[in-house]
């Protein structure tokens, strides 16, 4: 069984006043690897400049280029299809930093105990999926709660939180019990903003697990990028001289035809 | 040398007009400090200076080989050499820099690795300086000064021409260069090393250059010039990894070069020293470098570790906790002096305070035996006093060779108490002469 999902991405970025010397790194084309397999996929930009491809550290593809000139606003759009089949996900090699906290993701001194209550089970399996289930019973899904630059540690405690929020505890907690985990962001079906969850190496397989929805990913999931936290593989990143406020809008459809 | 002593004053207004400071940060603000010189030189002699050469080079050698393997295949991780712990949680280990091979394979190019000479008269290496390890500018022209006011000590003593830095540095970022100009990348006047930039970019024949003089289009680097954009083939930086590219490292850096690291992992440009070193001289690596000699080149370490204790072994924590009250703590995570606790200088609950910390964060920390280091001769105020010093030695690694500056940073501790040297800890410097008979 596989699924043929058709995905739209819009993001544009508006300047209060124009700003130059614009560099960005894009993380927002997704790539191929069994299980996702890309049939096509275009990115354009606007203003339309030329782009480098690269592949990141962490094996994603990285769209790299420079708007020289003055522009009040940076448009990106993705169009393309993919054949998704979680079932054909085949055994990898996992980094092993993946195993270790990152700076989005580092243990706090109650964690031991937290875990401690969790009763968790021994399989590496069950216990990925208990962990899902306790980010998922002790957050609250609250936009606007936090920002960027929380960590895992500032969200547990506040006990609100989005995808990223919920991304971030379950990597602690799962890498604290000895899974490797990984933080993954690309679009989920539907529409809406894009999304972030996580995947879990089990008998060799990144298997993909979303606190937020409290569920195992299924084909209705295409994955942009990988790192050990939000922090490694931001969609966007950018930096321009100018003094200006900057909005963002996103857009993005996920859908099978 | 009577003649170089006459001359200390006017040496050090010398230093003084050329601008030869060293900021530091007290109590959070910036302080610019003169770095008092003393004439004295320290003398090493030719066949000892052998000795340290073959040392130097095959410890610089294996920490190069080191870094291509993590950053690699990981083969000493896999061989079970080094636990892999002391990689992966260390902050000098950058993922990010996975899968990327430097011009030539080259990782660090100017090493700054730090001797003490023991009473015993033994060398041992006290820490691995592979990110941006500064000092030799402060040798290089206080021994232009002492030339010029006592021509004849050096005329009366063979002492090795050191003034060939700049021509050695210059052919180090040749071996690296991509095809451009050579730049040296200095975070600007406010940091505690600019006189060092500025005077090495001299020396070297290279551009100075700062945040917003170099940009990244087509992941090539460019130089903003007079003369139009100039393409740049080599960068010796002297900005830490984490603030070199705000789109790789810490977003918030306006120090960096935006997308740099797109021209890099394109190898569009050479980066002296590579992104990710810091994971090659954490000082809990540095218990592993007399293993990786062996291991990657086959052979025995020519110059000692001071003896060292890893916590994270059950039987060297151990050790230290019972021997706390003789050994020199450090936290692995600090550099320039800064997380050095001497056991002997703690009260008992402050000692027990400390093993408590060890316990719990064995990974942390490192502790070594105190070694009783030799004093040199220094004069303060006329008269000639005793004092700690160690020498940072320079390592330069060309795709091609290896090899060390005949020459080095002395640094003292101008309190008779301290053993601590450090520049950002108010010591002074001394030349040092290699006899080349």
């Amino acid at each position: 069984m596989s699924r043929l999902l058709h995905f739209s991405y819009d993001i544009l970025l508006e300047f209060s006043s124009p700003v130059g010397e614009h560099a960005f790194a894009l993380r927002c084309m997704p790539s191929s690897f069994p299980g996702q397999e890309i049939l096509d996929c275009t990115l354009s930009l606007d203003p339309q400049v030329p782009y480098t491809r690269q592949r990141d550290g962490f094996g994603n593809l990285l769209q790299i280029g420079r708007i020289g000139q003055f522009h009040d606003h940076f448009r990106y759009t993705l169009r393309g299809s993919a054949r998704v089949d979680i079932a054909a996900r085949q055994q990898e090699r996992a980094m092993p930093v993946f195993r270790f906290p990152s700076a989005y993701t580092q243990p706090w001194p109650e964690l031991e105990r937290v875990l401690g209550q969790l009763n968790l089970p021994r399989d590496p399996r069950q216990r990925a999926w208990s962990l899902a289930r306790a980010v998922h019973e002790h957050m609250a899904y609250v936009p606007g709660s936090t920002g960027v630059h929380t960590t895992a540690e500032q969200a547990f405690a506040s006990g609100q939180g989005v995808c990223q929020d919920y991304a971030h505890i379950y990597l602690t907690l799962a890498r604290q019990t000895g899974l490797a985990a990984r933080y993954v962001n690309g679009l989920p079906e539907g529409e809406g903003a894009s999304h972030a969850w996580c995947e879990v190496w089990l008998d060799g397989i990144w298997t993909g697990i979303d606190p937020t929805r409290c569920q195992w990913t299924d084909d209705g999931y295409i994955r942009f990028g990988v790192g050990r936290d939000f922090g490694d593989c931001p969609i966007e990143r950018g930096v321009f001289l100018g003094l200006a406020d900057q909005t963002q809008t996103v857009f993005m459809r996920v859908w099978e035809q | 040398m009577d003649g170089l002593v006459r001359h200390t004053r006017q040496i050090n207004q010398q230093l003084a007009r050329y601008g030869v400071k060293f900021g530091i940060y007290k109590n959070g603000t910036f302080q610019e400090r003169l770095f008092p010189f003393d004439a004295i030189p320290r003398v090493i002699s030719h066949e000892e200076w052998q000795v340290l050469e073959r040392g130097l080079i095959q410890r610089v050698r294996a920490l190069n080989l080191f870094l291509k393997d993590i950053y690699g295949e990981k083969r000493i991780l896999s061989d079970g050499v080094i636990p892999e712990d002391f990689v992966y949680r260390s902050p000098g280990y950058l993922p990010q820099c996975e899968g990327i091979v430097p011009v030539k394979g080259v990782y660090s190019h100017i090493s700054g690795i730090d001797l003490v000479k023991g009473k015993d008269g033994v060398w041992y290496i006290l820490e691995d300086n592979l990110r941006i390890p500064s000092g030799a500018s402060y040798p290089l022209i206080a021994r232009q000064l002492c030339r010029r006011c006592s021509p004849e000590t050096f005329r009366q003593n063979p002492v090795v021409d050191n003034r060939g830095y700049g021509r050695l540095m210059r052919r180090t970022m040749d071996s690296v260069n991509t095809g451009g100009i050579n730049v040296v990348f200095t975070p600007g006047r406010y940091n505690a090393a600019y006189f060092e930039h500025s005077y090495l970019a001299e020396q070297s024949g290279a551009v100075l250059a700062e945040a917003g003089d170099l940009y990244v289009r087509d992941s090539t680097v460019f130089y903003r010039s007079t003369q139009g954009d100039q393409r740049v083939g080599a960068i010796y930086r002297r900005v830490s990894d984490e603030y070199m590219d705000p789109l790789t490292f810490v977003p918030e850096s306006l120090i960096g070069i935006p997308n740099l690291m797109a021209a890099y992992r394109a190898g569009n440009v050479g980066i002296l020293n590579a992104f990710g070193n810091g994971v090659a001289d954490d000082k809990g690596i540095y218990y592993f470098v007399p293993k990786m000699i062996s291991y990657y080149l086959g052979e025995e370490a020519i110059l000692s570790n001071a003896p060292t204790y890893l916590p994270f072994y059950p039987e060297d924590q151990r050790y230290v906790l019972e021997h706390l009250d003789t050994l020199v703590v450090k936290d692995v995570a600090e550099a320039g002096g800064y997380g050095v606790v001497f056991g002997s200088g703690l009260t008992a609950q402050q000692r027990q305070e400390l093993a408590g910390t060890i316990a719990a964060q064995p990974r942390r920390f490192i502790a070594q035996e105190v070694i009783d280091f030799q004093d040199l001769p220094i004069l303060e105020d006329g008269e000639q006093v005793e004092r700690k010093a160690d020498l940072r030695a320079f390592v330069l690694s060309s795709g091609e060779e290896t090899v060390v500056w005949p020459s080095g940073l002395t640094r003292f501790s101008r309190n008779p108490h301290s053993f601590v040297v450090n520049s950002s800890q108010g010591g002074g410097f001394k030349d040092t002469w290699i006899l080349s008979r």
